[in-house]
């Protein structure tokens, strides 16, 4: 999950040497805590939050094969 | 693993039962497409529709309690996955819509063009995440019309594309904002997997075309289905010779929809 994550967030942003990724299990539930440098925000977030969205269902993608529900926090 | 069933009923939850039931698995066995999740109508049922969902055997083992590596899981079947970052298909290659192999060309053509640079960042980005969300498949690339198409095809790829094509949409999207970080004019990108757009496109334009009929015996208007401008844009071109017919969008999105109007007689 964490992989798939950076694998997408990775060549959105200007500094991607500060992007951490904390993976909280909570039993079906994975929480991905994805922070990135703060003037990159904007780039993982997008207008309305458009590419939040589009980040999240990616990895909703891979949490149905696998039988999970995932949360992609973006923490500032 | 073609094994899945589709079923429908008042609700999702009844139909993932009713398809679980059938295939004779477990919820965490399986892998749970709705197709549609239905309406359940007015006060009297009136415009119920029924859910559907596609339930089928889950490849990946529920077990993902450590982090999968993409290249552990693809270490044992390299050759399932093939890819070629400059491949191209030719344009008359596109009229052929059967399912012959794509053809490959060498790298030697697209090395030095300026969009190469953006092209190979969209097909590696691709490949990445489908990678990543556990999908094998084949992958090309081509210019057409000014646009960068990456064609994806294999079997399984249904969690790829997302209900209503919304996964492929989100694909799409963030690898067209990769591409155009290497691109300095506007490179419009298409993502298609496993023939999804195409197929959509032909079904967009059947509703079209059935729509437009009915419009012509009732003489009323018509409303179709939310869509996003992709798939109105589509509508409103099949329907563009139609004789006696208009077509013009109403509402915000994401719920704008396309309406199909008797045309106007002067």
């Amino acid at each position: 999950m964490k992989e798939l994550l950076s694998t997408i967030v990775r060549p959105l942003v200007s500094d991607p040497d500060s992007i951490s990724i904390n993976q909280i299990d909570q039993g079906y539930t994975v929480v991905l805590e994805l922070k990135v440098a703060p003037e990159d925000m904007g780039k993982v977030i997008g207008k309305q939050g458009r590419r939040a969205q589009a980040i999240r269902s990616i990895m909703k993608a891979r949490a149905a094969l696998t039988g999970k529900r995932v949360i992609v926090d973006i923490v500032g | 693993m073609a094994d899945f069933v589709e079923k429908s009923a008042k609700t999702v939850q009844q139909a993932i039962n009713d398809a679980l039931d059938a295939l004779g698995v477990t919820e965490d066995e399986a892998v749970i497409e709705v197709l549609d999740e239905g309406e359940s109508g007015g006060i009297l049922g009136i415009g119920r529709k029924p859910a559907r969902v596609r339930v089928s055997h889950a490849e990946v083992e529920a077990d993902d309690s450590n982090d999968m590596l993409p290249a552990s899981d693809y270490a044992d079947d390299d050759s399932d996955y093939s890819e070629d970052m400059n491949a191209d298909v030719s344009d008359d290659e596109q009229a052929d819509e059967s399912e012959a192999e794509p053809v490959y060309y060498g790298d030697d053509e697209y090395n030095d063009e300026p969009e190469s640079q953006a092209e190979s960042a969209a097909m590696d980005y691709v490949t990445d995440i489908l990678r990543g969300i556990g999908i094998h498949g084949r992958i090309s690339s081509y210019h057409q019309d000014g646009n960068l198409h990456i064609d994806v095809s294999g079997h399984d790829c249904g969690a790829a594309i997302g209900r209503h094509g919304e996964t492929l949409d989100a694909i799409q999207y963030l690898t067209s904002l990769v591409a155009n970080k290497h691109s300095e004019e506007h490179l419009r990108v298409v993502v298609d997997i496993g023939g999804y757009r195409r197929r959509r496109e032909q079904t967009l334009i059947n509703i079209a075309e059935r729509a437009a009929s009915k419009v012509n015996r009732s003489g009323k208007q018509y409303r179709l289905d939310p869509m996003n401008p992709a798939e109105r844009r589509i509508i409103h071109s099949a329907l563009q010779g139609f004789e006696g017919i208009t077509t013009f969008s109403e509402g915000v999105d994401p719920d704008r929809y396309v309406v199909v109007a008797p045309a106007e007689r002067d």
